[in-house]
């Protein structure tokens, strides 16, 4: 998917690329609202049109990488398209960048909710957001199960899992070890027939 | 270290690695319970990854500074391993397909982890409680999964609630 020859596809001198690639993450960061899928066009339109960094065949397969790692979505795309500019310290420049502006941001909101989380004002404004957050909660659930629940295979997981945290509350640690196993099963039962 | 399980497994997502924080965080006691549910609203509604954000406010909270950078660290790092581990086993096509179909039994695992932590979370937040009390909470939750719905980015329906919530409870 990603030839090694072309890895690296800078043209300035390594320092200010690793530079260039801090700005960009820099930029992308704050439109990271809600994070995930949503800020893939913004990546894009800074990484391909702006920068040439990656060319517009690229964009799937780093979708596919960010998708298939565990972590956010944001910052495994971050580490993909360092690294494919410049190598390790470029993936750590373009996490650096990602991270820098939303933890400056919520130290600061960190700091106003301690502080005022006890005026009645806030208190009424949590009591209303709390319910939206588990809709919002909910409805991830959703987006992530009608992606995943496609047949009667993974629906059976899907209930096994809800069905074990109810009664066993068993650490979810285990749970996706053993969802990764059953997933290898339809193939290991298609090759013995 | 806990983090960095909770990188580790974080499969599909910022939103998949809420119900690892959530368990983990009643294991630990690190913050309240209710006010594990408002720290996910401050990070939902902030720019940047959920976990990320979610991390270094626990982080900080335990320990100071150096928690909030060790919790950023032990999540990141995972990440940071893994991608760079998938990039450079990528060209081997055998490899991805393998870790496709493990991730094809994992995808329907977070998906019932994530409406797990969302009953837990309810009943924290007492919305299961009284039906009679909770009405208005009730309908926040039906009216942000319409919004969710029609698509509306999740910054607005926490800033929507947060004044239906001033409305409702502040008069």
């Amino acid at each position: 998917m990603i030839s090694q020859e072309k890895q690296v596809v800078a043209t300035g001198s390594y320092v200010t690329d690793l530079f260039a690639i801090f700005l960009t993450f820099i930029k992308i960061s704050p439109l990271t609202f809600g994070g995930g899928i949503a800020m893939i066009p913004h990546i894009e339109s800074e990484v391909v049109n702006k920068r040439n960094w990656l060319t517009k065949e690229e964009i799937p397969n780093v979708v596919a990488v960010a998708q298939s790692a565990p972590g956010s979505i944001a910052i495994n795309s971050a580490i993909y398209i360092g690294y494919s500019v410049r190598g390790v310290l470029g993936a750590l420049s373009a996490i650096l960048g990602m991270v820098l502006p939303a933890s400056l941001i919520i130290i600061g909101l960190t700091y106003l909710y301690l502080h005022y989380q006890h005026l009645s004002i806030v208190e009424d404004a949590f009591k209303g957001i709390r319910p939206a957050i588990i809709g919002l909660i909910v409805f991830a659930s959703y987006k992530i199960g009608r992606r995943a629940i496609q047949n009667k295979f993974t629906l059976l997981i899907f209930l096994i899992t809800l069905s074990t945290l109810v009664i066993l509350s068993l650490s979810p640690f285990f749970l996706i070890i053993g969802g990764g196993l059953a997933g290898l099963l339809p193939s290991i039962w298609n090759r013995r027939r | 270290m806990a983090f960095f399980k909770i990188g580790l497994l974080g499969f599909g997502g910022g939103y998949a690695m809420i119900p690892l924080m959530e368990q983990a965080n009643r294991a630990h006691h690190w913050i309240p319970n209710q006010q594990f549910t408002d720290i996910i609203a401050i990070a939902g509604s902030s720019p940047g990854p959920i976990a990320t954000n979610s991390a270094l406010f626990i982080g900080y909270h335990t320990a100071g500074p150096l928690g909030a950078i060790i919790a950023i660290f032990g999540n990141l790092l995972p990440s940071f391993i893994l991608v760079l581990g998938i990039i450079k086993t990528v060209t081997h096509q055998a490899h991805l397909t393998i870790v496709q179909k493990c991730l094809y039994g994992i995808h329907p695992v977070i998906a019932a982890l994530i409406l797990y932590a969302g009953l837990i979370m309810s009943k924290q937040t007492d919305l299961l409680s009284s039906p009679a009390t909770a009405y208005p909470q009730y309908l926040i939750f039906i009216f942000s999964i319409i919004l969710l719905v029609k698509k509306v980015s999740p910054v607005w329906v926490i800033g929507c609630s947060g004044l239906l919530g001033i409305a409702i409870y502040g008069f």
